[in-house]
C-alpha cells in the first residue's frame, strides 16, 4: 500500500469538492471509506486535521487554535468568538503547563502568547 | 866522583846492557801495547765524550720536554679555566632559561587553575541561580495552581484586548 503525505489527501478532497462531480455529503462518505480501507489508524487523525484545515482556508477563512490551561468560561469563550470572523475556525486544547492566560495561533503561523508560561520563562530566563 | 860510584855499586856495563834492555822494552811495549792501550783508551774517551754529549743532549731535551710540558700544562690548564668559565656561564644561561620556562609555566599553570577555579565559581552560580529560579517558578506555578481564577481572569483580559488591538 502506498503511503501519501497528509497534504496530500487534504488537497485531493478540496479539489475534488470544488469540481463537485458529487454530492458534498457522497464525497465525504467516499473519503471516509478511502481513509478507513487506506490508511494506517494513526494517520487518519492528521489527514482529518489537514482536510479541515484546507476545507477553512477553501472557504477563506483561518485555522484558530486556542491553547488555554484548563476549559474557558463562557464568557471568555464568547468574546474570543466575536474577535474571529465566522469563517474561521476555532480549535480549543487544554495544555496544564500553560498554567494560566492564553495562547492564540492563526493557521499554524501567526502566535499570540499571552501564557503565565511565557510570562514566567520571559521572568526565568 | 869515581869513588861515588864505586861506593854505590854501579857497573857501567850492566847499567849500559840494562838501558838497552829497558829501550827494548820500550820500544816492544810502545810498538805493541802503548799503541793499543792509547787507542783503546782515545776510543773510550770518545765513547765517554759521545756519551757525557748525549747525556747532556737527554737533559736539554729533557729540559725541553719539560718546558714543553710546562708549557702544555700551562696552555691546558688555561684552555681549562676558559673551558669552565664557558661552561659556568652557559650553565648559569641555561638555568635562567630552565628558571624563566619555570616561572612561565607556574605562571600558565596558576592562570589556569584560577581560570579553572573562576569557571567552576561561575557554573556553580549558575546552577545555584538556575536552581533557586526553578524553585521560585515552582512555589509561584503552584501558588497560582492553588487559586487560578484571578489570574486566569486579568491574563485572559489582557490578552484579547492585546489581540483584539494587534488583528492577528
Amino acid at each position: 500500500m502506498t503511503s501519501y503525505p497528509s497534504s496530500f489527501y487534504a488537497k485531493a478532497f478540496r479539489r475534488a469538492l470544488q469540481e463537485k462531480r458529487t454530492s458534498t455529503d457522497e464525497l465525504v462518505k467516499n473519503f471516509v471509506v478511502l481513509l478507513k480501507k487506506d490508511v494506517a489508524a494513526r494517520n487518519r487523525d492528521d489527514i482529518i486535521k489537514g482536510v479541515s484545515r484546507e476545507v477553512v482556508r477553501g472557504n477563506g477563512g483561518h485555522w484558530i487554535t486556542i491553547e488555554t490551561a484548563r476549559t474557558l468560561p463562557k464568557t471568555p469563550r464568547e468574546r474570543i468568538r466575536r474577535l474571529f470572523s465566522h469563517k474561521d475556525f476555532i480549535e480549543e486544547r487544554i495544555r496544564p503547563d500553560l498554567v494560566a492566560g492564553i495562547r492564540i495561533v492563526v493557521d499554524g503561523e501567526k502566535e499570540f502568547d499571552g501564557s503565565l508560561k511565557r510570562k514566567l520563562n520571559k521572568l526565568f530566563s | 866522583m869515581n869513588e861515588f860510584i864505586k861506593q854505590f855499586g854501579i857497573d857501567w856495563r850492566l847499567l849500559i846492557s840494562q838501558a838497552v834492555n829497558f829501550l827494548i822494552v820500550l820500544i816492544i811495549l810502545r810498538v805493541f801495547v802503548f799503541k793499543s792501550i792509547a787507542r783503546i783508551l782515545q776510543e773510550r774517551k770518545r765513547k765517554v765524550e759521545e756519551g757525557i754529549a748525549k747525556s747532556e743532549e737527554a737533559d736539554q731535551r729533557l729540559r725541553d720536554v719539560q718546558d714543553m710540558v710546562q708549557e702544555k700544562l700551562r696552555d691546558a690548564e688555561k684552555r681549562a679555566f676558559a673551558l669552565l668559565g664557558e661552561v659556568e656561564a652557559a650553565a648559569k644561561e641555561r638555568e635562567a632559561v630552565l628558571l624563566e620556562g619555570s616561572r612561565k609555566k607556574g605562571e600558565a599553570l596558576f592562570m589556569e587553575a584560577a581560570r579553572s577555579i573562576e569557571a567552576e565559581r561561575i557554573k556553580a552560580r549558575s546552577e545555584l541561580e538556575k536552581e533557586a529560579k526553578n524553585l521560585i517558578r515552582a512555589a509561584l506555578q503552584r501558588t497560582i495552581e492553588l487559586h487560578p481564577e484571578p489570574f486566569e481572569e486579568a491574563l485572559l483580559d489582557k490578552a484579547l484586548r492585546s489581540v483584539s488591538a494587534k488583528h492577528i
